[in-house]
């Protein structure tokens, strides 16, 4: 393009001053590998971004004070009458402020959008393995944004002071009393005050658009950037190895389809803000510490740990005169143990499968049955205290009484996990065996136990002898120093590795893509990759 | 072509949100216009990406794999840590413990969150305001009469401060003194004898937090004289001094002591027989 | 005879006409105009008071006749109550009323369960046979409901009397082992009065002390707005709060998502 291009000659002019081309250059050709499940990340990123955008705006009408104030605005049943500051301006922006119904709507659906896909991003990882070395450190930052997004998107609910979220900062304020020793110092706090107190909005809010915001920016800085040192994984195939990444290119390819995502999220983000009513807070009322209502849930991120308040059994615990109440050991352990669960989970992973390599080729979720079989286990836990968060309904449908219920959960969420455990344990090792392309191509004969010993033996495409996934073969050695170097026999490079050698080998001249067309200013040494 | 279709109507799109915004619409006008701006904008790129990639070809790039080559890595960790000077351990460590120091003294402001009065949060939690004698009264501050409520009635009852607390700042009227009263007919009751004493024509009074979580516990089947609470589904039974009979909560709900004065009106005759709402650690045994 | 007496004789049987003409105009005047010595020929309601009372005693009769048809092969001919149903002595006009206005009763057998649905009379039939019912019970009687005067006291007491049962949104909520406080959409200012006084099943009654006339009113006119007017800002999706919004959430917009990827992306090969 020649300089008198607007768009270049501009760029020009401020390559003049900052030398950027070739860092540009660079950026411009790195690769990102296709698999569609990759663009998870890139949802909760959107919606983020969203988030932020919507929230600018509802913070320049939203006041965070609990004092009282005379609410002047259109909605009829309210106008003329004192309510706390922050409902009023919540009551304004929904019905007086133009458009600020679709804004705050639109914020309310865009934190459901990137917590779930925070949630599928996070399975997406857990089931391919691509938490394991190197990434356990691009897993621990992962774990901590979900945290940080679940606690905000409490806060942010929170903000508008009405009745059924001030019902919720309720049980936080007892679930915090119930821990041991610092339990009521903590709820002090906290709050400022014995509940309710003037102070608990204000701090929700400092939080909620400065710190924690704040927070994650950084942490999805570092969680970026870590993901460009590394460069993304991708699943195996033709051509791909530990050593390489085989994609697209940032632009323009990888970029416009990017971009694409973005507006389709905040596509989707507007069109559910307009035409889907969430938290109606003028139906809720204003918060009154008497008051109540039915039902009285959070939103589903933190409906979990209500069914799990729900299922609970009353048990409190004296320890030398002193209690641990019977809220503790589902609104605080359970919580707990979940998040130290989650950072473990990479070392956990190397002890249970006994897996030390370092990993850049993204795993089948069937190549680790017993992966597989924790995590479709662990999702069905927190899947029945979710549905026992929304036992409302469930008597709305069966009109069965609410023990019975409460009867039927308890043995689910103890039972079931454990059954679609072992299913999936089950046919995830029959994938595995045999060999077959996917769930669909399954029949019964597969589940059949192995006759010989012979049959058992053969090993399956992807695996070692020892039954465990190697390392990369084409990296001489995957021990660092510190770690255990491993008594069993390293397989060399003549064993075939996910069967990608075979598959070139039959798959050349069928495949379109001609890989060894790797165009020169992309061949560099392996001094300076990046 | 499609491309083209697509940017020309999220334009347009563009124009409507607009208008829409000009002529108040809506919010659902809003959404669609704005919404469907965006997704064809979304789509247009989405086609657009589809035919750049149709026609490129897959690309490879190398990637670092493993740890830095030891040459690398032994000038990188002699560059960080030798310094002209000697003794370089001890200065490190004396900055810690600067660093160390002056953090923790940063953690002390953090003091002025708690609440600049009442502290302590035994005594806090343990007590609530009433007092001996104190009057109960309804949110629009009237005094109650046993004969005001129903057989099978509620009602919600605060203790007078001589404020309504209708008229209060909600934020500055704490919860743990919220009071339910309860008529039932006096016969069916199962409460202690001297419990029974505090029962007024069958008007019983108890704490209106629920002991597992401190939700108000509104919802009341006088068919059943069971209370529920609607944020974990315990129920308790009003016969036998709101015992929990079901459901995650471990302690019946505390029961308010009450007497009638000279004019027949309700009064406490103190606070409740145990501390209101969720425990805590330092819960008296 | 002489003369005189007959003369007497005569005047005496033509003035008897006269006589009989005099008394019964007398009698007349005194039938159409005694009850007018109130002075309600003043008044054209008081007129119609009169046509009233006969209409209530035709209508009390009509109710009657309903009544031993369809009700007291249960709740006995004077609502006595029997085995199969309890008695209605002491429930109040309002509780017939309501459970009339609901749908609730009749049953047609005793094991039916007691269910919200269409009336099955007309109003006027109804309102007959609570004229009935009035004769024989006592108890809380149909409250007069007006328009109400105050939208934030009506608001303000539904929510701090309604709402923990009914919902915030009067969707209708568990209550407790097995009862269900019912939706509240439907329901017109007279069966909400009707409701609230006399705490049908499970829910507790709410006396004047409670909740005077003009609170009542005021909440009546509230639960009216309940449902289509506070629905701004698209499909309120019933109402019923976080439960449903997170499984749409899950239903519509994250599958879209996950969709929309899927065909932009490519499958591993």
């Amino acid at each position: 393009m020649s300089r008198r291009h607007p768009v270049t000659g501009t760029l020009r002019k401020a390559d003049e001053r900052l030398s950027f081309a070739s860092t540009a250059r660079t950026a411009m050709a790195k690769v990102f590998p296709d698999h569609w499940t990759f663009m998870l990340g890139e949802i909760a990123f959107y919606s983020f971004l969203i988030l932020v955008a919507t929230g600018i705006y509802l913070t320049i009408f939203f006041d965070p004070s609990t004092s009282d104030t005379v609410y002047r605005g259109s909605y009829t049943p309210v106008r003329g009458h004192e309510v706390s500051a922050a409902y009023a301006s919540t009551l304004a922006l929904s019905w007086d402020v133009r458009g600020g119904l679709l804004i705050r709507q639109a914020h309310h659906w865009a934190a459901h959008i990137f917590i779930g896909a925070i949630v599928l991003h996070m399975c997406r990882i857990f089931f391919t393995g691509m938490f394991r070395k190197p990434r356990e450190l691009n897993w621990t930052v992962g774990v901590t944004l979900l945290g940080l997004a679940m606690f905000n998107a409490f806060a942010g609910y929170s903000l508008p002071d009405d009745l059924l979220s001030g019902i919720g900062l309720h049980i936080f304020y007892s679930v915090a009393l119930s821990i041991p020793v610092v339990g009521g110092w903590l709820a002090l706090f906290a709050f400022g005050a014995d509940f309710p107190g003037q102070a608990i909005i204000y701090r929700l809010y400092a939080l909620h658009i400065c710190v924690v915001p704040a927070i994650i920016f950084l942490l999805v800085a570092v969680h970026l950037g870590i993901l460009i040192k590394q460069k993304h994984s991708h699943f195996a195939g033709p051509g791909r190895r530990s050593s390489n990444v085989v994609g697209s290119r940032a632009w323009p390819g990888y970029a416009l389809r990017s971009f694409a995502l973005m507006s389709l999220v905040a596509a989707v983000v507007f069109l559910a803000g307009g035409f889907a009513q969430i938290n109606p807070i003028w139906e809720w009322g204003d918060f009154n510490s008497a008051d109540v209502l039915s039902p009285s849930v959070a939103d589903w991120y933190v409906a979990w740990i209500e069914g799990a308040l729900r299922l609970f059994p009353p048990v409190q615990v004296w320890i030398f005169g002193h209690l641990i109440p019977e809220q503790f050991w589902a609104g605080a352990l359970l919580p707990a143990a979940t998040f130290a669960l989650l950072y473990l989970w990479p070392f956990l992973d190397r002890v249970i499968t006994k897996d030390r390599g370092t990993h850049h080729i993204a795993a089948s979720p069937r190549e680790s049955p017993i992966r597989v079989a924790i995590g479709v286990c662990v999702i069905t836990f927190y899947s029945i205290l979710l549905i026992a968060g929304g036992e409302e309904l469930i008597v709305e449908w069966s009109r069965w009484p609410i023990a019975k219920i409460r009867l039927l959960l308890r043995c689910a969420v103890l039972a079931t996990p454990v059954v679609t455990g072992a299913i999936s344990y089950v046919v995830a090792r029959t994938l595995k065996r045999s060999e077959k392309e996917g769930l669909l191509y399954l029949s019964w004969r597969d589940f059949r136990p192995r006759r010989s010993r012979a049959e058992a033996a053969e090993p399956a495409v992807g695996e070692s002898y020892t039954g465990r996934t190697p390392s990369d073969p084409t990296v001489p050695g995957t021990a660092v120093p510190g770690e255990s170097i491993r008594k069993e026999p390293v397989p060399g490079p003549e064993l075939v590795l996910h069967g990608q050698d075979e598959r070139e080998r039959a798959e050349v001249g069928a495949d379109e893509r001609p890989l060894t067309e790797v165009p020169t200013w992309l061949k560099r040494d392996r001094g300076d990759s990046r | 072509m499609l491309v083209v279709a697509c940017f020309a109507l999220a334009t347009l799109g563009g124009l409507a949100f607009a208008l829409c915004y000009g002529f108040d619409l809506g919010s659902e006008a809003l959404g669609a216009s704005l919404g469907g701006a965006l997704a064809f904008v979304g789509f247009g790129l989405a086609v657009w990406a589809q035919l750049v990639d149709d026609r490129e070809p897959q690309y490879v790039e190398e990637r670092a794999v493993g740890p830095s080559p030891e040459p690398t890595w032994d000038s990188f960790e002699e560059a960080l840590t030798t310094q002209p000077i000697p003794r370089t351990k001890v200065l490190w460590g004396m900055l810690g413990m600067a660093v160390g120091s002056i953090g923790l003294a940063a953690l002390f402001p953090l003091r002025s969150m708690f609440p600049s009065e009442g502290r302590n949060p035994q005594a806090v939690l343990t007590h609530t305001r009433w007092k001996p004698g104190q009057a109960l009264i309804t949110e629009e501050g009237e005094r109650i009469k046993p004969d005001d409520l129903d057989f099978g009635s509620v009602l919600t009852a605060y203790p007078d401060t001589g404020h309504p607390p209708a008229t209060i700042d909600e934020s500055e009227y704490n919860a743990d003194a919220v009071t339910l009263l309860i008529r039932v007919q006096p016969e069916l009751l199962k409460l202690p004898a001297h419990r029974k004493a505090w029962v007024i024509d069958g008007v019983v009074g108890y704490s209106k937090l629920c002991t597992h979580a401190g939700c108000p516990v509104g919802l009341y089947a006088d068919e059943y004289a069971q209370l529920l609470c609607p944020c974990h589904h315990s129920i308790f039974d009003v016969l036998r001094g709101a015992v929990p009979v079901n459901g995650p909560a471990a302690r019946p709900l505390p029961q308010l002591p009450l007497t009638t004065d000279s004019d027949g009106y309700l009064v406490a005759l103190g606070d409740f027989t145990a501390p209101t709402g969720a425990a805590w650690w330092g819960f008296p045994s | 005879m002489t003369r005189q007496d007959e003369r007497r004789r005569t005047r005496v049987r033509s003035r008897f006409p006269a006589l009989l003409l005099l008394g019964a105009v007398v009698a007349a005047a005194a039938l159409t105009l005694l009850p007018r010595l109130d002075g309600s020929h003043l008044d054209p309601a008081a007129a119609r008071t009169t046509a009233d009372q006969a209409a209530a005693t035709a209508e009390v009769r009509r109710g009657q006749e309903v009544f031993l048809r369809d009700c007291a092969w249960c709740h006995g001919k004077e609502g006595g109550g029997s085995q199969y149903a309890p008695s209605l002595k002491d429930v109040g006009v309002a509780d017939a009323d309501f459970m009339l206005r609901t749908g609730r009763m009749p049953l047609q057998s005793p094991d039916q369960s007691v269910s919200r649905g269409p009336a099955s009379y007309k109003p006027a039939t109804i309102d007959a046979i609570d004229a009935y019912v009035a004769t024989f019970t006592t108890g809380p009687p149909i409250p007069p409901m007006e328009p109400g005067t105050d939208p934030y006291e009506g608001r303000s007491l539904f929510l701090a009397n309604c709402a923990p049962c009914h919902g915030a949104s009067g969707t209708g909520m568990i209550v407790t082992n097995g009862a269900f406080a019912p939706e509240l959409f439907p329901d017109g200012p007279r069966i909400v009065g009707d409701a609230v006084r006399i705490g049908p099943s499970a829910m507790p009654p709410f006396t004047d002390k409670q909740l005077d006339a003009d609170q009542l009113n005021n909440i009546a006119t509230y639960v009216q707005q309940l449902g289509a007017k506070q629905a701004i800002g698209g499909d309120p999706i019933d109402q019923f709060g976080p439960i449903i919004e997170g499984m749409v959430a899950w239903m519509i917009p994250i599958p879209v998502l996950v969709i929309i990827i899927r065909l932009m992306g490519k499958r591993a090969k």
